[in-house]
């Protein structure tokens, strides 16, 4: 896992949360750690195929996500809101990865992802990958977002 | 007015490109959450504009584009993805896009990219 590869989901997640919910994040902290594993109860995980291979994995506690998709709809009764509450998420968290990708990619290459699954009560079963991960924390006046990311150049 | 079919596996954005169409007095005669779902739809609505997105389940979106040239090679076609990549860009246009929009997109963008493809 190359230190570089997270830059562009930094900038991706402080751009888009910018434009899509008006929200400020601020970058906390960043590390190595062995897996995607998230920290958070409601966590969303992209695949990643062609120039790079991995998995992106978004993780907030309930109450930011709550938080989060009624500044993404902030003229939408609450029921609309809980409504589109998984979707809404998934596309913020799909926005920010496009963003990064596009940065990833440059001019020559072609990075697929596949669609978000959002799990909204940290399913212990599900598929994250044990690979040298590097994990990025935000604050934001809503509580944290974390992003895991571990890519590699696909052989 | 003209038709529109809306082909994205989420939810909330529809929601987004429906509410700016229908302001702009365009009818939305369906929607489509997967790449087999939007080619189906195609074959029975004929609308006059596809909003579609790349990454969707089951096939994506540019797959799913080739089929409806290939059904109508008059379809127009405008892919909508937050997948901006230069590369894919450049296939999405070779394969007979009219437009490609990036998101997050501002609202104008979506109505002008509409009414260039229908001209
Ligand atoms: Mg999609």
């Amino acid at each position: 896992m190359e230190v570089e590869y997270i830059n562009p989901f930094i900038i991706g997640a402080i751009e888009i949360f910018e434009k899509i919910a008006q929200i400020e994040l601020k970058k906390t902290s960043v590390q190595v750690t062995k897996s995607t594993k998230p920290a958070n109860e409601i966590c969303i995980v992209f695949g990643v195929a062609g120039y790079l291979t991995g998995q992106v994995v978004y993780s907030f506690k309930n109450h930011t996500a709550q938080r989060v998709v009624s500044c993404m709809m902030p003229d939408s009764k609450p029921e609309k809101q809980a409504e589109y509450f998984e979707s809404a998420l998934s596309s913020l968290a799909n926005m920010i990865t496009g963003r990064a990708t596009i940065l990833l990619a440059g001019k020559e290459h072609i990075i697929q992802i596949t669609p978000p699954q959002i799990n909204i009560e940290n399913d212990k079963n599900a598929a994250y990958v044990e690979f040298p991960t590097i994990n990025a924390n935000f604050s934001s006046r809503f509580g944290t977002l974390e992003i895991n990311v571990a890519l590699r150049k696909t052989q | 007015m003209a038709t529109i079919l809306l082909a994205d596996d989420l939810a909330f954005i529809k929601m987004v490109q429906k509410e700016i169409l229908q302001k702009e007095g365009y009818d939305i005669i369906g929607e489509a959450a997967d790449g087999l779902e939007v080619i189906e739809k195609y074959k029975k609505l004929r609308p006059d504009v596809v909003i579609m997105d790349i990454t969707m389940p089951k096939m994506d979106g540019l797959n799913a584009l080739k089929a409806i040239r290939q059904l109508d090679p008059d379809a127009r076609v405008i892919v909508c993805s937050a997948l901006g990549q230069q590369q894919l860009i450049i296939e999405a246009i070779k394969i007979g896009a009219k437009d490609f929009i990036v998101k997050p997109f501002d609202p104008p963008r979506l109505a002008t990219a509409i009414q260039k493809a229908l001209k």
